[in-house]
């Protein structure tokens, strides 16, 4: 009988670890909901507002921040899932002897957000190093192009934050990468040339299968940060349109309490954009492992 | 054309399978392989040193040797995914023309894991564009002549270890190789296993007529394969021959060793002839096969230990306090302490090859 009975309970026992962090995320998305809908808006009365959805859907002002968040995010994560992939790719054809130095691509991942955004100011922005260069430079000048062109802080293209994210996130997409392809059998694209199978068919049939599940995995992660990230675009971009975390921010922290159920309600479809984008992800995932294990 | 090309492009009803029958045809055309002076070092460690080797036609040999010795790399080179530092390779008198002449078939085999049984095998088809309905009938029939036609929509990873070959096998002669490269093709298969695959092997490839060069280090594997086998010792050949030659008239006490078990014993103590001599006088070289012991109070030799491994008996024996191992294919029951004498016997199948080395 207590035999039957000590797995059910170490498999209770190994679910409490996850206590705190499920009450935590619980409580704090039930209360952002409830804020969103006019409660428990303020704790020293009782007072309930209009609900902020409402306010956030019927606002043009809100969906420039929402698809210019999404733009954001969906360029700088297409951007750094494309370049990281591509180091990974390089690193896997460096000379052992190289490799230690070639580590160094790990240093933006430890960098600290804010460090990332300083660096990309001081290089792109309208002063930045690189506009200064390009001013020196007196051909540059007779063709035209001024630090203005070099200015990356302006929008509307916004890239010194697409910059910035890329610069932070490729590295983490090619440490994915790579951990996966250093398990890649290369004899099975030396098989593929022996066969007669060009450069295309090898990468489509053999490389980009083992490629693309890290990568998407490593893309979903970044997407999800920039698309809720406030530190970066605070630092480096603009107002008019403002990321979607800039925007709530304002509303919360720089207008009455009247404005907090629609700043609450922006959380809430940020995450069930965020939520939907998740599970899209392990439909495909789960579509394209079904039935095939590594040999 | 051999013959199994001959029924898998027969039924061309279209112009373009005929094109692409003759285009097979031609392919097959089976191939002779030369390799002179072969060499190859990683960093200072040799590991070809010129290698030499001729191979007919339509011809199965194996090159048997140890493991490190180089044999997976001289495929490597063989099939041009390596090269050597000196030494010529010809394929029909010419340099190969890196025009996929050779396939190679892993130990493992590297079948692709994302790719369907179909797609592995139709996958060098494809890689040639041909057209759909023509790889549809090349793979079909591929698939049916290996006994695979049922796992054609299931993945690498849910096939046994045989139908893994079977894939590998199908997969590299769907492109017609005229060279057939084969890398420890039993070496991942169970014992009784091993044996039914091996005579598998040899029928596909007689079927196929494809020259085809295999490397192990299972002297069994290469004795039941093979029309003949390449001892590689050191990095060079040692000695090439009939698996027979090899087993019964090694060219040295090494060769001897590294084919099979063999018996260290004095030759005066011995009536009938030897295999080889080893390097210290006296001792000769005795296959278990060729060796008879008998029970005898007058025996010069003193039984220290007898041991059953498995299909022949190993007695450790003393003559005049020297120590001697012994090899017999007929156990006896031994007690330690008896005196034993060994007799020198001719197996049947031995006299034979002594009468075709004759004649």
């Amino acid at each position: 009988m207590s035999n039957r009975r000590a797995p059910c309970r170490c498999r209770v026992l190994a679910f409490l670890p996850l206590v705190p962090f499920v009450l935590l995320m619980v409580a704090g998305i039930g209360y952002t909901g409830m804020q969103s809908l006019g409660l428990l808006v303020s704790t020293r009365s009782s007072v309930a507002y209009e609900p902020g959805y409402a306010a956030i859907l019927g606002s043009a002002w809100f969906y420039r921040s929402l698809f210019y968040s999404l733009y954001i995010a969906s360029v700088s994560t297409g951007l750094a899932v494309i370049l990281g992939t591509l180091l990974a790719l390089a690193l896997r054809r460096l000379p052992d002897r190289l490799f230690t130095a070639a580590l160094v691509y790990k240093v933006p991942l430890i960098l600290p957000h804010v460090v990332i955004g300083l660096i990309v100011l001081l290089a792109f922005g309208g002063r930045g190093l690189i506009a200064r260069a390009v001013d020196a430079i007196s051909f540059w000048a007779a063709l035209g192009l001024t630090h203005r062109v070099f200015d990356l802080l302006s929008p509307p293209g916004s890239g010194a934050l697409i910059a910035a994210y890329v610069f932070k996130s490729a590295p983490f997409v090619t440490l994915l990468v790579y951990a996966v392809l250093r398990r890649f059998d290369t004899r099975q694209t030396e098989t593929a040339r022996m066969l007669g199978a060009g450069a295309f068919l090898r990468f489509r049939c053999l490389l980009f299968p083992v490629l693309w599940p890290p990568a998407a995995t490593a893309g979903v992660i970044v997407f999800l940060f920039s698309f809720g990230a406030f530190d970066l675009p605070f630092l480096l971009g603009g107002s008019r349109p403002a990321m979607l975390a800039i925007d709530v921010f304002n509303r919360y922290w720089y207008r009455d309490l009247s404005a907090r159920p629609a700043a609450m309600a922006s959380l809430i479809v940020m995450l069930a954009i965020s939520l939907a984008f998740v599970i899209v992800y392990f439909l495909l995932v789960r579509r394209q492992r079904r039935g095939v294990r590594h040999v | 054309m051999p013959p199994t090309y001959a029924v898998l492009g027969v039924l061309s009803n279209s112009r373009e399978e005929l094109v692409i029958t003759i285009f097979f045809c031609y392919l097959s055309t089976r191939m002779q392989v030369s390799i002179q002076g072969l060499s190859k070092s990683f960093g200072r460690t040799p590991v070809l040193s010129d290698f030499s080797l001729e191979v007919a036609d339509g011809e199965f040999i194996s090159v048997l040797g140890p493991s490190g010795v180089g044999k997976t790399t001289l495929l490597r080179i063989l099939a041009g995914l390596d090269t050597a530092a000196a030494g010529v390779v010809r394929f029909d008198g010419f340099a190969p023309a890196g025009g996929n002449e050779a396939v190679l078939v892993f130990q493992d085999y590297v079948l692709f894991p994302f790719l369907t049984v179909y797609r592995n095998v139709a996958f060098g088809l494809e890689a040639r564009r041909l057209s759909k309905h023509l790889i549809a009938d090349r793979v079909g029939r591929l698939l049916s002549h290996f006994g695979l036609s049922e796992q054609a929509g299931r993945y690498p990873a849910q096939l046994s270890g045989g139908q893994k070959q079977r894939v590998a096998l199908a997969r590299a002669l769907a492109v017609a190789p005229k060279l057939l490269l084969l890398d420890e093709p039993l070496a991942n298969l169970d014992k009784n296993l091993k044996r039914d695959t091996a005579l598998y092997l040899r029928s596909v490839q007689r079927e196929f007529g494809i020259t085809t060069i295999c490397v192990t280090h299972d002297q069994d594997e290469a004795m039941a394969i093979s029309d003949r086998i390449a001892v590689m010792l050191g990095g060079r050949i040692a000695q090439v021959g009939t698996p027979q030659s090899v087993y019964f008239r090694p060219v040295s006490p090494g060769v001897a060793r590294f084919m099979g078990p063999v018996s260290n014993l004095p030759e005066s103590q011995i009536t009938g002839g030897v295999i080889a001599r080893a390097d210290t006088a006296d001792i000769c070289l005795l296959r278990p096969e060729q060796l008879r012991v008998r029970k005898q109070l007058s025996g010069a030799f003193q039984v220290q230990d007898v041991r059953l491994l498995g299909s022949y008996q190993l007695c450790v024996v003393t003559l005049n306090g020297v120590r001697y191992e012994a090899f017999t294919s007929q156990p006896v029951p031994l007690q330690l302490g008896d005196r034993v004498e060994f007799e020198r016997v001719i197996p049947p199948f031995e006299e034979e090859y002594v009468y075709e080395a004759s004649s």
